[in-house]
């Protein structure tokens, strides 16, 4: 009996990995066809259209899953000279498995009864959730860092140190920002921010963003900084410094460093999300509380299974929301141009820092007088 | 089970750390010793504490290593051709390391048994809430102290590092050349 439960324990963690890893690479390969087609509209061009299977290029669908990834396979792997292959490939492993790994901390949706097991659909209930996904990220810096390294290339080295930089400067930022969200929800796990995020606040739904907009607007550029993508793309500025660490990787190997920028970004959606937009919650309505059947639409034998409506509904706010801010952060990727690197510096450090610590003070003060009494509500 | 597993990762705990020593390119030590702090993580969560765990690879592998492989990296040539320590040198540092295991092992109790049992010690659970809570209450002054410590440390690195402005000698300025370049238009 004992030995049972450890399987079904197992089978359901598994499974809830399967989905997380899916939910992340199917998205981040989505994000692909969403940045070729939403710069095409905002350059106002058409967009990948070329490629078709079967003569359907579905809106470029085959040319950005299909096309470019097959290109990728086939080109020559270049390793630069005095490198051996094995240095070469660690920044990748680097690269991507810390942001895959951050998923896991990540709840998608309410927690769902069967096998009369409760079960929480994250795939780890880490009480530090927020602080996994920030210690893993920090490990993405090292990637960035030794890719410009083991380039043996001066611009891939630039790069490398700019990137370092700029990532642990916005790293400060970006944690101070989220500090003041915790002071709030009192809580580091992901799962009881979002329900600390249900119910009204002065009438506005209890969300994050309208409980701290500055933080929200903070937390928002400091993510867009770790990303390394425009306004903040200088590690990889094209028109200085080749392709910055980029620079000496070619095929499988640039395709993984441009799976791990994109599956950061699905990440950064994630958790703006689930700290400032409620995460899987509806405004205005509580998901957990729907019942069955509908008013009778649907038929006799479905009522009879006693479907879970709310994990369902959750999963798929919760996907609409990270979708949104994925397109969000593409759109301004396509419309910021780049900050000069002096200007990035003292734009972290004197702007965003200072009105960091006036948030947190504020925000303390806030707490401490009363102001939020999110959870006595 | 349990135990077998904790075999497995200390046998590579003890394995990268031998890596940082051995290895005689100094970015592979950095590489190994990063592989070392993650697999103590790992060791951290295996005794339910999370909380460490997050901050053993936030601080370690994130923070520390970064600015150590950063060191590295602008200085790599510096650390390549280091000369073999002398046969003095090796003596002291024999005599150090093992002073230093010597007292190390004073503080694991392997007689009495709990050195294999950690699936017992994993029901003491260290989540956020105990070590807030210890750190604010029974800690609080040594915590502030700390504090107060990191800031003078960073006010003094600040210090250290800004140049020491000296006056320049007179007409040695681009302004005062630029008023010589006037001056003779005239």
């Amino acid at each position: 009996m004992e030995l049972n439960e450890l399987y079904i324990s197992l089978l359901i963690g598994a499974l809830k990995a399967l989905l997380g890893i899916t939910f992340l690479l199917a998205l981040a390969a989505v994000n692909t066809w969403f940045e070729r087609k939403v710069s095409a509209l905002i350059q106002n061009r058409t967009g990948a259209n070329r490629a078709s299977l079967f003569g359907m290029d579905l809106a470029g669908l085959v040319n950005t899953l299909v096309c470019d990834p097959l290109k990728a396979f086939l080109k020559e792997d270049w390793v630069p000279k005095g490198v051996s292959q094995f240095m070469h490939c660690l920044p990748v492993f680097f690269a991507v498995f810390p942001v895959l790994l951050c998923i896991a901390a990540i709840p998608f949706a309410p927690p769902l009864t069967a096998l009369g097991l409760e079960i929480s659909l994250q795939v780890t209930n880490l009480n530090a959730g927020l602080l996994f996904v920030f210690a893993f990220g920090s490990l993405a810096v090292l990637g960035v860092l030794l890719a410009g390294y083991v380039s043996n290339n001066k611009f891939a080295l630039f790069g490398g140190l700019r990137a370092v930089a700029q990532m642990v400067s916005y790293e400060v930022v970006l944690g101070l920002s989220a500090l003041s969200m915790l002071i709030i929800y009192r809580s580091l796990d992901l799962q009881d921010m979002v329900l600390a995020q249900s119910g009204t606040f002065y009438g506005l739904p209890n969300w994050g963003i309208f409980l701290n907009p500055l933080a929200f607007f903070i937390f928002f550029t400091a993510m867009m900084a770790e990303t390394k993508r425009a306004p903040f793309d200088l590690p990889e500025s094209e028109s200085e410094l080749v392709a910055g660490y980029l620079t000496e990787y070619s095929g499988m190997k640039f395709l993984l460093f441009w799976l791990s920028e994109f599956a950061e970004i699905v990440i950064c959606a994630c958790l703006v999300s689930i700290i400032f937009l409620g995460g899987w919650q509806l405004p205005y309505f509580d998901i957990t509380t729907i019942t069955s059947d509908w008013g009778g639409v649907l038929p006799d034998w479905f009522n009879r299974m006693n479907f879970q409506w709310a994990p369902l509904l959750g999963a798929g706010i919760f996907g609409l929301k990270v979708t949104a801010m994925c397109v969000l952060q593409i759109i301004i990727r396509w419309t910021l141009p780049r900050f000069r690197y002096d200007q990035l510096m003292s734009f972290c450090w004197k702007i965003l820092f200072s009105l960091c610590i006036l948030n947190l003070v504020g925000t303390a003060i806030l707490m401490l007088s009363g102001g939020y009494n999110i959870w006595e509500a | 089970m349990g135990s077998l597993v904790f075999y497995i990762l200390a046998f590579l705990t003890v394995l990268s750390a031998g890596a940082v020593v051995c290895l005689p390119k100094v970015i592979h030590s950095a590489i190994a010793l990063i592989i070392c702090f993650c697999l103590l993580a790992i060791h951290y969560l295996f005794l339910g504490s999370e909380f460490i765990a997050a901050l053993q690879i936030l601080i370690y592998a994130g923070a520390i290593m970064v600015l150590l492989v950063v060191s590295i990296v602008l200085m790599g040539s510096a650390f390549e051709n280091q000369q073999e320590a002398g046969l003095l040198a090796k003596v002291i540092g024999v005599i150090l390391a093992s002073a230093l295991l010597f007292v190390l092992s004073l503080a694991v109790p392997v007689g009495k048994g709990q050195f294999l049992n950690f699936e017992e010690q994993a029901t003491i659970l260290f989540s956020v809430v105990d070590i807030g809570q210890a750190l604010f209450e029974k800690y609080f002054l040594a915590f502030e102290l700390v504090g107060v410590l990191l800031l003078l440390v960073t006010v003094g690195a600040v210090m250290l590092l800004q140049e020491k402005k000296l006056p320049l000698p007179e007409g040695s300025g681009l302004r005062a050349k630029r008023q010589e370049h006037a001056k003779e238009a005239k």
